[in-house]
């Protein structure tokens, strides 16, 4: 389990009266715009995607900052804003799933094929072939560490059904693989 | 897998894997060009500019159709149509109550 999004620190600046120090939130959002874009580039696959994705998350951030709570760190709000964004948008999702087959083969700013290892890339068909209900629980249990409570907490689902996706979702994920990988034996 | 050590052994045999993925994505955000303060601070001036001008847009629209639904009222009264205009006011006393008690609330269809 990978990096927590940085607690506290800096969100910690603001005091309330935040919408009128665009410079204080400004510089928040730039130092979290890597998080998030990252984010969306495990979630999406698709780094043109996931540059309007993240602009989307920032734009939103400014226009619902008076309902951050400071319980979380700002990185995990922007993070659940994002999660929430990403799915409730999804029917646009969709339609840019299809086009993100013919961005895939082409030279967005991913690294050579060369250059990339046989699990990323196995590791990746997998979890582009995860529906988004059981991948998103999965990207930020596995690659943010948050806890089932908070993932309920973000995605709005009982911690129940959170528990059953994080497990449905590994299962999945391993049969996939040891297909792919029984099919390389072949 | 009821609890986070269960998922942990579950997720091991895929672990090199994911963290393959993790580290080829780390690069890619690492290479990704960071906009500009700038750039934020004129989102943050914007973002909020449009919020602003909602905000006003809002509350001068609630007296204007308040305003234009009491004349609408009043028009009808004056024209003789009392009767018509009370059936409307008790029908929606009426049902009212019902409609907030029985509407279901919109369920949020799940992404697959």
């Amino acid at each position: 389990m990978k990096e927590k999004p940085p607690t506290k620190g800096k969100a910690r600046l603001f005091s309330g009266r935040e919408d009128r120090d665009p410079q204080t939130l400004a510089s928040l959002l730039q130092t979290n715009y890597r998080q998030v874009l990252g984010y969306f580039i495990k979630l999406t696959q698709d780094p043109n995607l996931a540059q309007d994705l993240t602009q989307e998350t920032m734009v939103k951030a400014i226009k619902n900052i008076n309902q951050y709570r400071q319980e979380a760190s700002f990185a995990t709000w922007l993070i659940s804003i994002g999660a929430n964004l990403y799915r409730d948008g999804w029917r646009r999702q969709k339609r840019l799933e299809k086009r993100y087959e013919a961005l895939y083969t082409a030279e967005y700013r991913s690294p050579p094929p060369e250059s990339t290892g046989i699990n990323a890339i196995a590791i990746k068909e997998a979890l582009r072939q995860l529906p988004l209900k059981k991948r998103t629980p999965l990207v930020l249990k596995y690659y943010y560490d948050f806890t089932y409570e908070e993932i309920a907490g973000i995605l709005k689902i009982p911690v129940g059904t959170v528990r059953s996706r994080l497990h449905a979702a590994v299962r999945e994920l391993r049969l996939i693989l040891a297909e792919r990988s029984g099919q390389h034996e072949k | 897998m009821k609890n986070e050590n269960e998922l942990s052994q579950a997720i091991a045999p895929i672990k090199p894997s994911l963290d393959a993925y993790n580290r080829e994505v780390e690069a890619m955000v690492t290479a990704a060009p960071v906009p500009p303060l700038p750039y934020f601070q004129q989102l943050v001036e914007e973002a909020q500019k449009t919020a602003r001008r909602r905000a006003i847009l809002e509350t001068l629209l609630f007296p204007v159709v308040a305003l234009l639904y009491l004349a609408g009222v009043g028009l009808l009264l004056q024209n003789g149509y009392l009767i018509p205009v009370m059936m409307g006011y008790a029908g929606v006393a009426f049902s009212l109550p019902f409609v907030i008690l029985l509407a279901q609330p919109k369920q949020k269809k799940e992404v697959e």
